[in-house]
């Protein structure tokens, strides 16, 4: 072939012309196969690129039915956990840690038994071992504490425990509690049939016959799960709820009693003495019990039940009764301990709230005992006020006798006593000048006191002359015209009886005997005109003898007074005096007439008599006026 | 009163529970059965004037893995063995229930109930051979129940008076 020659410019645009597609392909293959030969040598890209894939397929793999990458995997991952856990335990239990904990609680969560189940066996041994090491701890403290207690029963107990061969501690904790048996049955081991039975009043079983065969059924069951569980004991005690059932096999006849709690060895020796003596009695006749309760032999063994069943309920009462008295003067003593301690916790905490009150109110410490009824106080204290203060603290707080120990040093003692000096210094100017006011207060009292006093006197004097103003007149009446025949010391008036004035038949005056009237007026006035204010009036009074008519004599009497009335009233001294006002007259006519051993007087009956009333409300309204002054 | 122990014996599921369910006056609850194999019912009868008082023990049916104590069939007076009609295997295995009671009460009656009749069709149950004392029973319809206790308290009572008391 021949070969064309041409420059190579020109083939190289003939080549972009024709193949210009071509080579921007082949650029890029160029490209991609520096970029694959980079990749193959870059392990990062590598990983990149297959880690999702293999992801995938493991993944696959795993959730196939069939795979087999699960069984490979279990065996390793077991290998690899278990060289871990030897070689690095604790890192182990770090990283499983998290995982762990939250996957047994969902598990518990999920399948609660089947968890229970799993670990019963650990934790049951687990509980089981500490629970015993926990009693057999407990028994021995019980032990101790029955080695060191101190009583009769105690002594009594030791014995039992070295006869019976049964440790004290079970032999007391079966002495605290008391069981009652509140049914008997007796059964016909084979049948089930109930031979007898007895029950307390308030536990009566509601069917007994159902019970006896039920009760039966159970013994068979259990007696039979026993004997193929190569156990040779007999079970005697079935305990349901709060009921127990105490099972003793005699012979053809089981005779169950009904128990509230498990008996305990003393009462079921005796539960078993009495079924051993029922057996003595009865054994031929329960074999050949067939269910006909009209028998004598049912009801002998009934009432021979009841006694029994009787018998025990009431040494268990009485048994009951003395643990309650017991009981009760437990918690009496435990009350009287328990009082004992709030007394005592009371008064320590009286005790440190007192120091605290003392210690804020006089920032002294101090110490305080209580010996034989009485406080004592100890210490050291600033000073003298201030062990008076915490005294006073103290007395406020207690009945109790206090006895004041409380010191002060010498140096607190010199200045207190300092301070005490000045202080009694200036109580004493102050006291000083408070006596001196008071003095002055004291004497203006004194002087007021004394006008009041003096007032008082006064007016006590008014008040006796007011109050003796009639006898004063008397008095004084009695003294001017003593023995003056006008005068009448009786009735302190004028009477003219002895003077006869009067005419008779007239109120015309006898001249020469008026002088002497005249005279015993001037006088009895003059001494009333004093009294003038306390007098309500001045009367003369008229008289006739007793001749003529009534109304003449009447009329003479008046005219008689009016006499001397005008005659008084023109009297200077009544003029002076404004007596006239006072003057009255009243006419009595023969009223009264003087009569000399049986024979009228006619002459004295022709009288006047002048006399002077005292106004009693004047008087009183006067002593009204004192009083109030 | 005279009381008695009557024995109700069969496999599992041939009814004894709902047979006795008819005709008891008081039971125990059937938590019993499942737990010690035995229900306790009581029914108390008049048969010639005298009283009797049957307690009647249901006993669950023996299975391989659940025996029943023999000690439930001691001292029963009687027996009453039940099948299911629709279940062969039941009616063949009464034969040795019979023969276990018997050994253990060589002189107890006893009557068989063949029960839920009301399974059969009027052919099947014509062409039924029943043995003696035996009774074709439902308790689903009540039939022949009352019947199976009053033979066996009949029997009782009889020899009861035999005995001169």
């Amino acid at each position: 072939m021949k070969k064309i020659n041409t420059n190579n410019s020109e083939l190289e645009q003939l080549k972009k012309l024709l193949l210009e597609s071509e080579l921007k392909k082949l650029e890029e293959l160029e490209k991609k196969i520096d970029l694959i030969k980079f990749e193959s040598y870059d392990q990062d890209s590598i990983l990149s690129k297959i880690t999702p894939l293999f992801d995938r397929l493991l993944l696959d793999s795993l959730q196939a039915k069939y795979s087999k990458t699960t069984g490979i995997l279990s065996v390793y991952v077991a290998q690899i956990i278990a060289r871990s856990s030897d070689h690095n335990k604790e890192e182990l239990s770090k990283s499983l840690q998290p995982i762990i904990s939250p996957a047994i609680k969902k598990e518990i969560e999920d399948n609660r038994d089947g968890m229970v189940d799993t670990f019963y066996p650990i934790i049951g041994n687990i509980v089981s071992k500490y629970v015993t090491q926990a009693i057999k701890e407990l028994m021995e403290t019980i032990n101790k504490n029955i080695e060191s207690g101190l009583s009769i029963s105690k002594y009594k107990r030791k014995v039992k425990a070295k006869i019976s061969g049964v440790s004290e501690t079970e032999l007391l904790l079966e002495e605290s509690h008391s069981t009652t048996i509140y049914s008997f049955l007796v059964i016909q081991k084979d049948t089930g049939l109930l031979i007898a039975d007895a029950h307390l009043d308030n536990k009566k079983i509601e069917d007994p016959h159902m019970v006896a065969s039920m009760a039966s059924a159970m013994k068979d069951f259990i007696n039979d799960w026993v004997d193929n569980n190569t156990s040779s004991q007999e079970v005697q005690i079935l305990s349901y709820g709060d009921a127990t059932l105490y099972i003793e096999s005699a012979g053809s006849a089981y005779i169950i009693a009904f128990l509230d709690d498990e008996p305990d060895r003393t009462l079921r020796r005796e539960i078993n003495k009495y079924f051993g003596s029922l057996v003595d009695a009865y054994s031929s006749f329960f074999s050949k019990f067939d269910g006909d309760d009209s028998v004598d032999e049912v009801k002998y063994i009934s009432q021979n039940l009841y006694a029994q069943l009787n018998k025990l309920y009431k040494v268990d009462k009485k048994e009951k009764k003395n643990s309650n008295t017991l009981k009760y003067i437990f918690m009496f003593i435990t009350f009287l301990l328990l009082m004992y301690g709030l007394n005592i916790s009371y008064k320590w905490y009286r005790k440190h709230q007192l120091l605290e009150e003392i210690y804020t109110k006089t920032s002294q410490k101090i110490i305080i005992n209580n010996e034989n009824n009485h406080l004592t106080l100890i210490g050291q204290v600033d000073s003298i006020s201030k062990s008076h203060k915490i005294e006073n603290i103290v007395k406020r707080s207690t009945k109790l006798d206090i006895k004041n120990n409380l010191s002060i040093s010498l140096k607190n003692l010199d200045n207190t006593l300092k301070a005490k000096d000045i202080m009694i210094n200036n109580k004493i100017d102050f006291t000083q000048s408070q006596h001196l006011k008071e003095y002055k207060d004291l004497k203006e009292e004194i002087s007021d006191i004394l006008n009041r006093l003096k007032n008082l006197e006064k007016s006590n004097d008014r008040f006796k002359n007011i109050i003796n103003i009639r006898s004063k007149i008397y008095s004084k009446l009695d003294d001017s015209l003593k023995n003056n025949i006008c005068y009448e010391s009786k009735t302190h008036s004028l009477n003219s009886k002895e003077l006869n004035l009067f005419t008779a038949s007239s109120s015309n005056l006898k001249d020469n005997k008026m002088n002497l009237f005249q005279d015993c007026l001037e006088r009895y006035l003059d001494i009333i005109v004093d009294y003038k204010e306390y007098v309500s009036k001045i009367v003369i009074e008229g008289y006739s003898d007793s001749s003529g008519k009534l109304k003449e004599n009447i009329d003479i009497s008046s005219n008689r007074a009016k006499k001397i009335k005008l005659f008084i009233e023109n009297m200077p001294i009544v003029k002076d005096n404004n007596l006239n006002e006072l003057l009255r007259t009243e006419a009595y006519g023969s009223a009264n007439s003087i009569f000399i051993d049986g024979k009228e007087d006619k002459n004295a009956s022709r009288r006047v008599e002048v006399k002077f009333k005292i106004d009693s409300k004047k008087i009183l309204n006067k002593l009204k006026r004192i009083i109030g002054d | 009163m005279i009381r008695k122990k009557i024995l109700l014996l069969g496999d599992f599921s041939v009814g004894k529970t709902s047979l006795i369910r008819r005709y008891i006056d008081k039971t125990f609850d059937d938590s019993y059965l499942t737990t010690i194999g035995v229900k306790i019912s009581e029914k108390e009868l008049t048969i010639d004037d005298v009283d009797l008082k049957l307690l009647i023990w249901d006993v669950e049916g023996a299975t391989k893995t659940k025996k029943i104590p023999l000690a439930y069939f001691k001292g029963a007076s009687a027996a009453i063995f039940v099948a299911d009609v629709s279940r062969k295997d039941t009616m063949s295995s009464i034969a040795n229930h019979i023969e276990t009671f018997l050994e253990v009460n060589p002189n107890a009656n006893y009557v068989i109930a063949y029960n839920k009749s009301d399974l059969l069709s009027k052919e099947e149950e014509a062409s039924l051979i029943l043995p003696n004392n035996s009774f074709l029973s439902s308790a689903k319809k009540d039939e022949n129940i009352e019947i199976l206790f009053e033979i066996l308290a009949k029997e009782i009572v009889t020899q009861y008076k035999e005995k001169g008391r």
